[in-house]
C-alpha cells in the first residue's frame, strides 16, 4: 500500500463511503441533543474496500442558521478513533453550505469508518460521506493519518475568533492557535466560521489572513494575505464566508512550533469584522 | 479540479443534493475515475439569489493521458426540470 504524501503525484480507484444513492446524499449523522456536545458516532462503512492514501471528506447540513463540526473515525464500534477531528461546517437560513477537505491520510483496507457530530443547534442532522483513493504504483509512504485540529473551540463549536483590529485595511493583533504543534506537519488546511453572528451591517467584507510560526513577537509569516470574502444577507438569511475552507497546502511545519494567525479588515465594526479560524495540520 | 455554477437559475427555494460521477474513455464505455462526488445547493428565491456549495472541489491528483474524453453524469434529489441542471468545469493540471 502507497502510504500518503508523497506520493508521486498520482492517485486511483477512488471508491466513496457513506453516500446513499437513493436520496443523492450522504450518510445522515445526527447531532447530540445537547448543544455543543458530539452525538454518537455513525458507521460510514463497515469495511473500507481499498488501501487508501488520499481521502475527500464531505460534510454539510440543512439550512438552519447554525455552525457544526464534525470528527471521521476509524474503528470498532464502541472503540473509534478520530482521524480528523472537528470540521467546521455552516449553514445559515437559506441554502446549506458544504465543507469538503481533502488531504493524505492512510487507512487500510478492511477498517470500518465512522463519523459524527456537533453544533451550535440539539439534533441537527449532517450528511457526510468520504472517497478513499490508493496510490499509482510508484507512489511513497508518507502521511501518518492522523490530522491535529488546532484553534477549535468545542464549547462553542467555533473557531479561534481572529479580530482584524478597529482600524480598516490594517492588521490587527495576532491569536494563538496553539502554543506548540504535538507532531510534525506535512503540510495544512483551514477553515472558516462568521462566530455566528448574523447581526451587522448588510454586505460583503473583504479580509486578508496571516498564517505564521514563530514565537510571540517574532513570528514569521508563512502564508501572507489568504483572501476571504465575509458576507452578511441580512437576520432573514444570515451570513456565509467563502471561500470555506483552504485545501491541504503541502508546508511543513516540525512538531514544537507556536502557529497564530492576525487579519486585517475591510470593514472596522466591532463585532462584524471578527471571524473564526480552525487549523487543521496533517501529521507527516 | 472543478468548478460547478447554476446555469443562471434562481428560480427555486429548496435544499437539494447531488452525486456525481467523473469518467474517462469512449462513449457508452465510460470509467468512473471518481464516483459519487457530493455536493449541495439551495436555489433561494431571495434577493441574494442561490447558493451552491462547495462551488469547486480540490486538487485530486489523479493522472489522465493526454488525448482522454473525460465525461460527468449525476443524480439528484430534486428533479424540477431546470431546477436541477447544473454546470460543471473540469481544470487538468498539466504534468
Amino acid at each position: 500500500m502507497a502510504g500518503g504524501w508523497p506520493i508521486g503525484s498520482e492517485v486511483c480507484n477512488g471508491t466513496d463511503q457513506g453516500s446513499v444513492t437513493t436520496t443523492s446524499n450522504g450518510t445522515a449523522v445526527v447531532t447530540s441533543s445537547s448543544t455543543n456536545t458530539k452525538g454518537s458516532w455513525t458507521q460510514l462503512i463497515a469495511s473500507s474496500a481499498i488501501d487508501a492514501c488520499w481521502i475527500v471528506v464531505t460534510g454539510g447540513a440543512a439550512s438552519t442558521a447554525d455552525t457544526l463540526a464534525f470528527d471521521i473515525g476509524v474503528g470498532a464500534s464502541g472503540s473509534e478513533i478520530a482521524i480528523i477531528q472537528n470540521i467546521i461546517n455552516f449553514s445559515n437560513n437559506s441554502w446549506p453550505i458544504d465543507s469538503r477537505l481533502a488531504f493524505p491520510c492512510q487507512i487500510a483496507a478492511g477498517t470500518r469508518i465512522s463519523a459524527r457530530a456537533q453544533a451550535t443547534v440539539a439534533s441537527q442532522t449532517m450528511n457526510i460521506q468520504v472517497t478513499l483513493f490508493d496510490g499509482e504504483w510508484n507512489a511513497l509512504e508518507g502521511a501518518e493519518g492522523v490530522v491535529d485540529t488546532y484553534g477549535f473551540v468545542s464549547s462553542t463549536t467555533l473557531g479561534t475568533a481572529i479580530d482584524p483590529g478597529a482600524t480598516t485595511n490594517t492588521k490587527g493583533t495576532y491569536a494563538q492557535l496553539t502554543a506548540s504543534t504535538t507532531a510534525d506537519l506535512l503540510g495544512f488546511m483551514l477553515a472558516f466560521d462568521f462566530q455566528n453572528d448574523n447581526a451587522g451591517a448588510v454586505g460583503q467584507i473583504t479580509n486578508l489572513i496571516d498564517i505564521s510560526t514563530g514565537a510571540s513577537g517574532s513570528e514569521i509569516v508563512l502564508v501572507p494575505n489568504i483572501v476571504i470574502n465575509y458576507m452578511n444577507y441580512g437576520s432573514a438569511d444570515g451570513c456565509a464566508i467563502y471561500p470555506t475552507h483552504i485545501p491541504f497546502i503541502p508546508c511543513p511545519i516540525p512538531a514544537g512550533t507556536r502557529i497564530a494567525a492576525r487579519a486585517q479588515s475591510s470593514n472596522a465594526t466591532a463585532t462584524t469584522r471578527v471571524f473564526g479560524l480552525t487549523f487543521y495540520g496533517v501529521r507527516a | 479540479m472543478l468548478a460547478f455554477d447554476l446555469q443562471g437559475q434562481d428560480n427555486a427555494n429548496a435544499d437539494y443534493s447531488a452525486l456525481i460521477d467523473i469518467a474517462t474513455g469512449a462513449s457508452g464505455s465510460e470509467k468512473v475515475i471518481y464516483p459519487n462526488l457530493l455536493f449541495t445547493g439551495n436555489m433561494a428565491t431571495g434577493p441574494w439569489g442561490v447558493g451552491f456549495s462547495p462551488a469547486f472541489t480540490e486538487f485530486i491528483p489523479i493522472a489522465i493521458p493526454s488525448g482522454t474524453r473525460i465525461a460527468i453524469r449525476a443524480q439528484s434529489n430534486l428533479n424540477t426540470a431546470t431546477v436541477r441542471v447544473f454546470g460543471v468545469m473540469v481544470y487538468g493540471v498539466r504534468m
